[in-house]
């Protein structure tokens, strides 16, 4: 489904910055599938290029070098009309979440389907659908200002599930939230995959929410995928040291 | 007391043509500013490094034209554009003529508010758009603008109070208007009254129009 071959980030420093100008490698060169249906963890500390590699899968970061397939076709920003459609198969979930505060959160959610030419009787049908899908059915006429952090996210996934993407992109969704709602948004999640059948990319420095939600993760440091874990598969047993201090960061290091 | 009563009370007709002389350069200039320096400021935003339509030539090009229309004192900027006028107003004389250096001083003023505005604009939720396949234009129009509405408000009252300062310097050569009528009576005929009734009507006027912009501009906004 997705497939990510070589591909690399990096920043051109200024001569006059802190580091002395040169190239700031954000992701070396990394190469990764992830199937159809899979529920995908990116993991690791602050800094190690995780958010970046996500959104290096929907090209709001260019490839430095490197291609990015979805589906056998490879998206390229020199074709904006195919990326444009191939984004619409790509649901993308944000840390803030980014809701459109002069929008209702139906008209939030409306919007993706607006800017994919979709007729207003569909629309509608669909954001009604979708937000009793996500429990917000009463909330349809609020603004995001009033709502809580929870709400919002579900107007998040709500907004990104509305044109029936094959992906969801989450980058941090749960960093906002206090523990007890971000275990309810865990199980929005887990039905996202199990009832819709869309494959997960979830970007987290939480272990117990990418344990919960994944059946694999690729554990990144410095920029690079440094080990993979998996979550489906009895013990968890880490290979590197970095992967042995995120699990003991969040409590977990012997379950 | 009531020889200064006689003098206002006769001067209003000459006030209510002169108030609608005022308000016909508004009028125009503001269109002015809307037409032509509202997509300026669009395009003036979005050719800057990091957005959507980042080139820096186009960039370079529009921030230096914004800047130098906006550099000129609007007493030279409306000598400088006589011949201008006289080709586009047919005369250099009276209230449409006025609007014509009034909308040239408008246009980069607007377009560098609307800029700035748009900057207040999250970046996440510009990209959120990209991430759902938005092109530039639906970015613009269905997200920057309404997202950057209340600031645009705000600044458009800001830039009709400016106009209105700067109507009362276009009559004085010949524009006509509330500034000419304080500038003929008022100072050349020292009728102090016609001074304060002049100054009186202004005041009300500027804070009719913040008034009238803060309350749109907290009506459309939902943050």
């Amino acid at each position: 489904m997705i497939r990510l071959e070589q591909v690399a980030k990096h920043y051109v420093l200024p001569p006059g910055s802190a580091a002395g100008g040169g190239l700031f490698h954000a992701v070396k060169p990394t190469s990764l599938t992830i199937a159809a249906g899979e529920r995908f963890g990116l993991i690791g500390f602050s800094g190690a290029g995780k958010s970046t590699l996500l959104r290096l899968i929907n090209l709001l970061e260019r490839p430095s070098s490197g291609s990015v397939w979805l589906d056998n076709q490879a998206l390229s920003a020199d074709d904006p009309a195919a990326l444009r459609a191939a984004r619409r198969q790509l649901g993308m979930v944000f840390q803030h979440f980014n809701l459109l505060n002069n929008r209702t959160v139906a008209g939030n959610v409306a919007l993706p389907l607006e800017l994919a030419g979709v007729d207003q009787a569909t629309v509608e049908a669909r954001v009604t659908e979708v937000l009793a899908w996500v429990g917000l059915a009463d909330k349809a006429q609020q603004y995001p200002a009033r709502l809580s952090g929870g709400q919002k996210l579900r107007v998040a996934i709500a907004r990104a599930l509305a044109p029936r993407p094959k992906v969801l992109l989450c980058d941090e969704p749960t960093s906002a939230l206090d523990p007890l709602t971000a275990g309810e948004v865990v199980d929005v999640l887990r039905r996202v995959n199990a009832e819709l059948g869309v494959t997960l990319v979830l970007v987290s420095h939480s272990i117990p929410l990418v344990r919960a939600l994944c059946t694999r993760a690729a554990v990144m440091d410095g920029g690079e995928v440094i080990e993979e874990l998996r979550f489906d598969a009895g013990e968890v047993e880490p290979r590197t040291e970095i992967a042995r201090r995120l699990l003991a960061a969040s409590g977990v290091a012997h379950v | 007391m009531s020889d200064s009563w006689t003098i206002v009370v006769d001067i209003l007709p000459e006030l209510a043509v002169a108030a609608g002389q005022t308000g016909l350069m508004l009028a125009i200039s503001l269109s002015a500013a809307l037409l032509f320096g509202g997509p300026l400021g669009v395009l003036l935003f979005l050719s800057d490094a990091g957005q959507p339509l980042a080139r820096r030539w186009l960039f370079v090009l529009l921030n230096t034209v914004v800047n130098t229309g906006r550099s000129f004192p609007f007493v030279i900027l409306m000598v400088a554009l006589v011949p201008f006028t006289r080709l586009v107003a047919g005369t250099t004389i009276g209230p449409v003529a006025a609007a014509v250096p009034l909308s040239v001083a408008a246009i980069p003023y607007f377009a560098r508010l609307v800029e700035q505005s748009l900057r207040e604009v999250p970046r996440g939720v510009v990209e959120a758009a990209q991430a759902m396949g938005a092109t530039v234009s639906q970015i613009v129009f269905k997200v920057l603008l309404v997202e950057a509405r209340a600031g645009l408000v705000l600044g458009f009252t800001v830039l009709a109070i400016s106009l209105l300062s700067y109507s009362a310097v276009a009559g004085v050569v010949g524009g006509g208007g509330i500034g000419d009528l304080a500038i003929r009576y008022g100072y050349y005929r020292f009728q102090t009254e016609i001074m304060l009734v002049t100054v009186a009507l202004l005041i009300a006027l500027v804070q009719v129009i913040q008034f009238t912009g803060n309350r749109l501009a907290r009506l459309l906004d939902h943050r």
